[in-house]
């Protein structure tokens, strides 16, 4: 295990200040839904421990709340939407789960899922109704239940990776702080998770990344930033024998961030030795041992 | 000062009398009581809900999306929603209408966001006019006794700041733009636009404060 075993609690001091001050600094932008996927992440996992903080993101967000109002009306809806609305109410069970799939596609099938991932689909389906489409995209693959510790870890060292990279020119400093917080948060949420760095297997290869795997579930969760939005990228597992499977394309958003969960094919992780990216032009792998974790959980963080 | 309501007859199709006394009772009732009711599935609860705000998501629904078709659809949706979900609603945590208005938000950003799509609206190239430009002639008297007084202070608010920080704030609550995107559309630094954003957000906030507006 290469990676450091410093904590980054809560209750330290330097760090700790520096991070909540960094988090106040984008509480306006946060309630009005500006930061990206991974800024936000970092907001969200912070306000669960810090009550100062969460006060001040719901205090931002009442005001936040009234912009709306600010809209001038426009006329009445017609009529003839109400009637839809009351017909589609008196038709549909309540007991039915809620998911919005966005306008014009309700009626559209879902796309075909492999039998791994229905039998995953069916342990766990997502019937809170929420709508953020790119959570969307991996949870219909990979249990959110069984993810969850997983990937608040690895939104949490992405979030950091990719907010501090823009602080700090010094990147084994970007990973060091990056891997305090996966330990973290590994340990805090009791998750049986090993984590893995991600080794670029080129000179040009500019991304970097974590592979946080759920042994008991054979689920994993990639993270990575720097890698190049204009290509697009593929998961790929290969085994023992050397076989290698596909199991996910990675979307990679404008700023080269990507989170991605997967499952082993078979649900047998222990049979896999290597996970590695790919740009699907091939010029850029990015490479995951898995016989080599660089934080192993553990149940009393350093201090 | 609190979002209050005004009672309004509801416009129903053909209903039977039971039906007609059940809507009357229930259009005395205060939103938060109403909410219980739906979440049981009374329809007529829903449907007095409806008549009280469709007309404001409807209009928000429709400055997000920009387009008519989208904005009706979405108005159905958001309510169609609130019937499923009405029990995780709580007036502790804040109003009926901004809990309304904040799915109506969540709804718009992520369609437009998935689609791709932009509002291709005549003022949509200005985004300083859309928030200065909040004059509403056509609102109804109902609309403007529900909404007034908030209403009245949040335009205000919004009117106390420079234009370009009311620009980024329209940019990312309006049209879901990130600070990123926002810098890249406004051509300006990217520190540029989250010191804006801060500084706008807060001047907004210490506004309803000094004017003693509740926030919901």
């Amino acid at each position: 295990m290469s990676g450091p075993r410093t904590s980054l609690t809560p209750d330290d001091g330097q760090s700790n200040q520096a991070q909540h001050d960094a988090i106040l600094e984008q509480v306006e932008a946060y309630a009005l839904g500006a930061l990206d996927r991974v800024a936000a992440g970092i907001v969200e996992q912070h306000i669960r421990w810090c009550p100062q903080c969460r006060d001040e993101v719901e205090a931002v967000r009442r005001v936040v709340d009234l912009l709306p109002l600010a809209v001038p009306y426009v006329d009445s809806p017609p009529p003839d939407v109400k009637a839809r609305l009351l017909e589609r109410v008196a038709s549909e069970s309540r007991s039915e789960p809620y998911h919005w799939t966005g306008l014009h596609q309700r009626d559209e099938p879902e796309p075909a899922r492999s039998p791994s991932a229905q039998r995953r689909a069916s342990r766990t389906d997502n019937a809170d109704g929420t709508i953020g489409s790119d959570a969307r995209s991996w949870q219909r693959f990979v249990p959110p239940a069984v993810i969850a510790p997983l990937a608040i870890a690895l939104i949490v060292v992405g979030a950091w990776a990719n907010s501090m990279r823009l602080e700090l020119e010094d990147q084994e400093q970007v990973e060091t702080i990056a891997n305090q917080e996966v330990l973290n948060q590994i340990v805090a949420n009791g998750g049986d998770v090993r984590l893995y760095s991600m080794e670029p297997q080129c000179t040009d290869c500019g991304g970097r990344g974590r592979l946080g795997v759920d042994v008991a579930d054979s689920v994993g969760v990639v993270v990575a930033w720097d890698l190049n939005p204009e290509q697009k990228h593929e998961v790929w597992c290969v085994n023992k024998k050397g076989d290698r499977k596909m199991v996910s394309t990675l979307d990679v958003d404008a700023e080269g961030g990507a989170m991605q969960a997967f499952a082993f094919p078979d649900d047998n992780m222990a049979d896999y030795t290597e996970v590695y990216i790919a740009q699907t032009d091939g010029e850029a792998t990015y490479m995951t041992n898995l016989t080599q974790d660089i934080i192993e959980p553990s149940a009393t963080p350093d201090t | 000062m609190r979002l209050c309501r005004v009672p309004r007859v509801v416009e129903t199709a053909e209903v039977s009398v039971e039906q007609r006394a059940d809507l009357q009772s229930l259009l005395a009732l205060e939103d938060p009581a109403l909410m219980p009711m739906v979440a049981e599935g009374n329809g007529a609860a829903l449907e007095v809900l409806y008549d009280r705000y469709s007309r404001v998501v409807f209009s928000f629904a429709l400055r997000i999306l920009g387009d008519r078709a989208a904005a009706e659809e979405l108005l159905q949706e958001v309510f169609f929603r609130t019937w499923k979900q009405a029990h995780q609603f709580s007036d502790v945590r804040g109003t009926f209408v901004t809990w309304l208005l904040s799915i109506t938000h969540n709804m718009a950003i992520d369609e437009i966001r998935k689609q791709k799509r932009r509002p291709q609206r005549a003022d949509s190239a200005d985004p300083v006019l859309m928030l200065t430009n909040v004059t509403d002639e056509q609102a109804s008297v109902e609309e403007h006794a529900t909404n007034s007084e908030t209403r009245e202070q949040i335009i205000s608010a919004i009117r106390t700041l420079p234009p370009a920080q009311q620009a980024v704030i329209e940019l990312a609550y309006f049209r879901g733009l990130t600070q990123r995107e926002i810098a890249t559309e406004l051509v300006e630094p990217l520190g540029t636009i989250k010191t804006r954003m801060r500084l706008g957000v807060r001047k907004m906030r210490d506004y309803l404060k000094t004017h003693e507006v509740e926030l919901a």
